[in-house]
């Protein structure tokens, strides 16, 4: 368990000055800068109607970074992480030292589940900023309380479902050196989970590019949640396995 | 009693698909020695290389570092081995100091040795700077100093020299000496470089096709090559005649001149006493000796294909 805590510790360095770690931050700020113009744009009549615009706001974002930011998110961070080894002969300089394999690479998930967990902290602070201003520039938005549950659960539902397409991502990115291979698999995958968002739930749950999106929704979420951390923790298992056992080339 | 080795492998054979990169291999290098690993490119020495430290599992044979069995389920062994694979691997976002630090935190390694190996590789005056400002060869030398982070008794370095000009390899070779002598290490480096390795090692073991063709000190293969004496006589036909028919080896070159392998200066005044006995006058009769580069040719069979 050392040995995993200083690779850990070894990993969360290396993403210093990284695109990486800007990410983490820069891509939830843009969902809700997002979110934010639209709202800003579209003016205060058309949110009259609704009862509590604050929640309308905060489910947005929900929708928008549950379905694509995060699959893309979660991509782009274990494309840009295993990325970081993938020159210069970093694999046989981290394997040529006392270290057992299976640490390097397990470092490698949690600090990609980190970026997105750093992320998911990231998104309803920036979005209770917004709506902040929101209510000081909006006379609708006054007296409503701020939507922190629609925000927290489905925030954390989503992140935790999110793992197995992180151990999915995150095995493709190590596997192949090709930065590209494993972004146009996962970006396929988003365009394909976006395509069959009609589709039923259940498929929707265990589809791993959209089962953060069915998690976050408050219909059976219990099934994506399951599905994706279990499911994320068993893939993560066999693909450090697979990894570790292998001859590098 | 044998010297203690800091190396040994026991026929150890490497294949991949039908290729065999390394048959055989029975490598000793002792403990405390500066092992030159030469051999032409695709010789199979990265390959060596990569089987001793564990990042290839041969396909026949044992690997033994300081006399244990190396073996994937047991990196403990390696913390004696320090390792430059080619290029240095380093991350250019971050600077000299905290490239060192990834190592240090996986090593679980002083923070003190940080500050050492700085000032053995002279990088301390750099170290806070982003390694993508560095040059080639401060990259070379950090690259050493992450080799040398743990203290390792046994230093495998891949083609150190690459890319480093006269006076970075001459810093490289004072370096591995200091290494050598104060910290009591072993060195191993591959090269393709003769002159190179020349200059550094006292052992030598050649490489080719997979194959170990030669291991020894560098004075034994020294010792192998011959002079090779040059004579200029009148009539050099006859003379090259009247030579092979007593044994001589002789080869006649373009300009006329006729050169034969010979172990000694004794040998030159025989010839000499030869053909004037024949009445052949020799007009130009010198003694040279071989290049260790056409040695290192001959050993590996391609002094003939290049000719």
């Amino acid at each position: 368990m050392t040995e995993l805590i200083r690779v850990v510790s070894a990993e969360s360095l290396k993403l210093k000055r990284t695109l990486a770690l800007r990410l983490a931050i820069i891509a939830p700020l843009f969902i809700v800068l997002l979110q934010f113009g639209v709202y800003l744009v579209r003016g205060e009549d058309a949110e009259r109607a609704a009862t509590n615009p604050a929640a309308g706001f905060a489910r947005g974002i929900v929708t928008l970074w549950t379905l694509v930011f995060l699959p893309f998110w979660a991509t782009l961070s274990a494309a840009l992480c295993a990325s970081l080894d993938h020159s210069d002969h970093h694999w046989d300089q981290l394997f040529a030292l006392p270290l057992r394999r299976w640490p390097i690479y397990a470092a490698k998930w949690i600090i990609v589940f980190g970026l997105v967990v750093l992320s998911s902290i990231c998104l309803p602070l920036f979005a209770v900023a917004a709506m902040e201003i929101l209510r000081q520039v909006r006379m609708s938005w006054r007296g409503g309380a701020l939507p922190w549950g629609v925000l927290l659960n489905g925030v954390t539902r989503s992140c935790a479902a999110c793992l197995v397409l992180i151990s999915l991502q995150c095995w493709l990115s190590l596997r192949w050196r090709s930065f590209l291979f494993a972004l146009g698999v996962g970006i396929a995958g988003i365009m394909s989970g976006i395509i069959l968002f009609s589709a039923p739930l259940k498929f929707l749950s265990l589809y791993p590019w959209t089962a953060a999106a069915a998690a976050a929704s408050p219909r059976e979420p219990l099934l994506p949640l399951i599905w994706g951390t279990g499911g994320g923790l068993a893939i993560a298992a066999f693909a450090c396995w697979r990894l570790a056992t292998r001859n590098h080339p | 009693m044998p010297p203690s080795l800091a190396i040994e492998t026991r026929d150890v054979t490497y294949r991949f698909d039908s290729l065999t990169a390394v048959e055989a291999l029975n490598l000793q290098v002792p403990t405390g020695s500066i092992c030159g690993f030469l051999g032409p490119n695709g010789a199979g020495k990265t390959t060596t290389i990569r089987l001793l430290l564990g990042l290839l599992q041969p396909s026949s044979g044992i690997i033994l570092i300081g006399g244990q069995l190396i073996s994937r389920s047991h990196p403990e062994l390696r913390s004696r081995i320090g390792a430059l694979i080619e290029s240095p691997s380093l991350y250019p976002n971050l600077t000299g100091r905290e490239n060192l630090e990834v190592v240090r935190r996986l090593l679980d390694i002083p923070p003190a040795n940080l500050s050492e190996v700085l000032e053995l590789a002279q990088l301390t005056q750099r170290s806070d700077q982003l390694v993508r400002t560095y040059s080639l060869g401060m990259r070379q030398r950090l690259g050493l100093a992450v080799a040398l982070l743990g203290n390792p008794k046994l230093l495998v370095l891949d083609e150190p020299a690459n890319g480093l000009d006269p006076a970075g390899v001459h810093d490289l070779r004072d370096l591995l000496r200091t290494l050598v002598r104060e910290r009591e290490a072993t060195v191993f480096l591959s090269s393709h470089l003769l002159s190179e390795v020349e200059q550094i090692a006292d052992h030598v073991a050649i490489l080719d096709g997979g194959h170990l063709l030669f291991q020894g000190t560098l004075s034994e293969f020294q010792a192998q090559r011959k002079g090779l004496l040059i004579l200029r006589a009148d009539q050099p036909e006859n003379a090259a005649r009247l030579l092979r028919q007593h044994g001589w080896e002789i080869d006649q070159l373009p300009d006329g001149a006729l050169s034969m392998p010979v172990a000694s200066a004794l040998d030159a005044a025989a010839v000499n006493t030869l053909l004037g006995r024949h009445g052949i006058a020799v007009h130009h009769l010198a003694q040279e000796q071989v290049s260790l580069e056409t040695l290192f040719l001959g050993v590996t069979g391609r002094m003939e294909k290049r000719d």
